[in-house]
């Protein structure tokens, strides 16, 4: 194994969006735009900044099973996403030791014209795995799935969405990554299957795994978590144990809609 | 084994393009996954699959050899095989450069959800188009060598520089991705630029040698006599107008382009393969190309913040 100590680094990360009053998705409002731009010297006009993440620094150990909570639009997805490298971040640097595989994705590159086997290879494939990798892991995945040989044949189209589901998880759990991102992942599918989701979450954890979840279900958070992170309005605002701020955290969301726990906004 | 470690930081400015390309390297085997799988996805639930492949481009050759053959009655005797030929790079452009322009956008939830090199929905939409393009250039010999001999007899072999034949497909191959990098990384943000490139398509058409020679320019008589060569080297500058004129030099032997001037004291015949104007289209596709995946690398982030 590695050297370094942490799974994940977190340094002084910043995120910011542009926010455009007028959105000029055309080539002709750009024109304009840019035209009365140049004409008061000034590239861009229109937009103004919203950061998402300010300053956030955090670091996650080896094996440590971590919730990030927090309202939306606290920069939960927008942290997770730059953890997943889908958007760069404006400023600062996370550094990840080891393969990381982020349960966002459940079953994003599916393809529904194609079968439910060539889709498990292609999954694999784009989430890093060679062909040769998947097809080792191929039964098992089928088996962790629920599905069968004869499903696998038929295009993804005729799946329903749980199956669907299911087989974009377990396509995600046989990655054998170092780093698991989970993103509302567990709050799907039917009972049996979310209890079996949550084994191998503890199983994960057994093997000294790194997990980070997002959840707004805060009993997940006190059943696989060690520690929190509570994200608020792109500022890590408390980062300790379950207990501690989960306790803080309810107490403030009660304070906030007279509604105990729950988080609407 | 050693555990990967991976540094996310905000994009330098003077990014290096060598380590984008060890980037993409790694993630060959996705390209070839894309690709097959775009393959199947298209032609599943049309009956005669691959085969539209070569049908259009034959239909629009059909086409045209009547109108400019038989309608307007110019062009040299075997026309056909000729635009059969221009048709070749053309529809290699135009197609993979149409496609190219949609990738990245038709895969815009799979990129704001998975990381991976941006640039692979591109590479994969012209792998696709380079993959029907040797397809329909065996048509393409089967229909010269084979099809015309039955009927007409032998047509002749080509010439010996038919063996710069993989030279300049890597020069058309080259000049195609640099076009398309720029044309998708636009489109991801003015969604304008699909029409316009439809727009200049067809202008193109008509700008390139395919249903004329290049050679025209210098037999034109609308055009003064002292600018004639200087049109023609600089009509040759366009590196997509010299390799459509270099596959006919590659594929036919020098021959008479009209039929109409065989009374005439100068009668317009095609030049032969010029290895200096390769030289030169390789430099500039090149160019092309490089700053083309440059301009892509620049913006290719900011893809999945599109709002």
């Amino acid at each position: 194994m590695g050297e370094a100590q942490y799974a994940i680094e977190v340094n002084d990360l910043v995120k910011e969006f542009r926010v455009y009053h007028r959105s000029y998705a055309s080539l002709k409002g750009h024109a304009v735009a840019l035209a009365r731009g140049l004409a008061r010297r000034q590239e861009h006009s229109r937009y103004e900044t919203r950061r998402a993440l300010d300053h956030v620094t955090f670091r996650v150990a080896r094996g440590e099973a971590v919730a990030l909570i927090g309202r939306n639009g606290s920069g939960k997805s927008t942290l997770l996403s730059i953890l997943s490298r889908v958007y760069l971040p404006t400023a600062g640097e996370a550094r990840l030791h080891g393969r990381l595989v982020s349960l966002l994705e459940l079953g994003a590159g599916f393809d529904p014209e194609l079968t439910g086997m060539q889709n498990v290879f292609f999954n694999g494939i784009l989430l890093g795995l060679t062909e040769d990798e998947v097809a080792a892991r191929y039964d098992s995945i089928l088996g962790f799935a629920e599905l069968d040989v004869t499903t696998m044949d038929l295009p993804v189209r005729m799946y329903s969405s749980g199956m669907q589901l299911r087989l974009g998880f377990s396509v995600a759990v046989h990655l054998s990554a170092d780093i698991l991102l989970v993103d509302e992942g567990l709050a799907v599918g039917d009972e049996a299957f979310q209890e079996k989701c949550f084994a191998k979450m503890e199983e994960f954890k057994a093997q000294g795994k790194t997990i980070v979840m997002v959840t707004h279900e805060l009993d997940h958070v006190e059943r696989i978590a060690q520690r929190v992170l509570w994200l608020d309005r792109g500022r890590l605002r408390r980062d300790g144990d379950v207990t501690t701020v989960l306790a803080a955290y309810r107490q403030e969301m009660h304070r906030a809609d007279g509604i105990g726990g729950s988080d609407v906004v | 084994m050693t555990v990967p470690s991976i540094v996310i930081q905000p994009q330098a400015r003077g990014h290096s393009l060598v380590a984008e390309g060890r980037e993409l390297w790694r993630y060959r085997r996705l390209v070839r996954t894309l690709l097959e799988r775009d393959l199947r996805v298209r032609y599943k639930n049309s009956a005669l699959g691959i085969a539209w492949t070569v049908i259009n481009p034959l239909i629009q050759v059909l086409v045209l050899t009547i109108a400019v053959g038989y309608i307007l009655s110019s062009g040299p005797s075997n026309l056909s095989s000729y635009i059969f030929c221009a048709y070749l790079p053309w529809t290699f452009f135009q197609t993979s450069v149409l496609d190219a322009s949609t990738s990245v956008l038709v895969k815009l939830p799979l990129l704001k959800k998975v990381y991976f090199p941006r640039e692979i929905p591109v590479i994969a939409a012209i792998g696709q188009n380079f993959f029907q393009f040797l397809v329909t250039m065996l048509v393409f010999v089967l229909y010269r060598w084979g099809l015309v001999t039955l009927f007409y007899g032998w047509p002749g072999w080509p010439p010996v520089q038919i063996l710069w034949l993989p030279v300049v497909v890597l020069i058309l191959f080259l000049l195609t991705l640099g076009v398309s990098f720029f044309v998708c990384a636009w489109n991801v943000f003015y969604e304008d630029v699909k029409f316009l490139l439809t727009a200049a398509m067809s202008f193109l058409f008509y700008l390139l040698p395919i249903v004329y020679f290049a050679e025209n320019i210098v037999y034109s008589s609308r055009i003064p006599p002292s600018l004639r060569s200087p049109l023609y080297h600089l009509y040759l500058l366009n590196p997509l107008a010299w390799v459509i004129t270099a596959f006919k030099q590659m594929f036919f032997q020098v021959a008479a382009i009209a039929n109409r001037g065989a009374h005439q004291a100068n009668i317009p015949t095609s030049a032969p393969f010029d290895w200096r104007y390769m030289l030169i289209a390789l430099a500039t596709s090149s160019l092309i190309c490089v700053s083309g995946y440059g301009y892509f690398n620049r913006r290719k982030w900011k893809f999945s913040e599109r709002p």
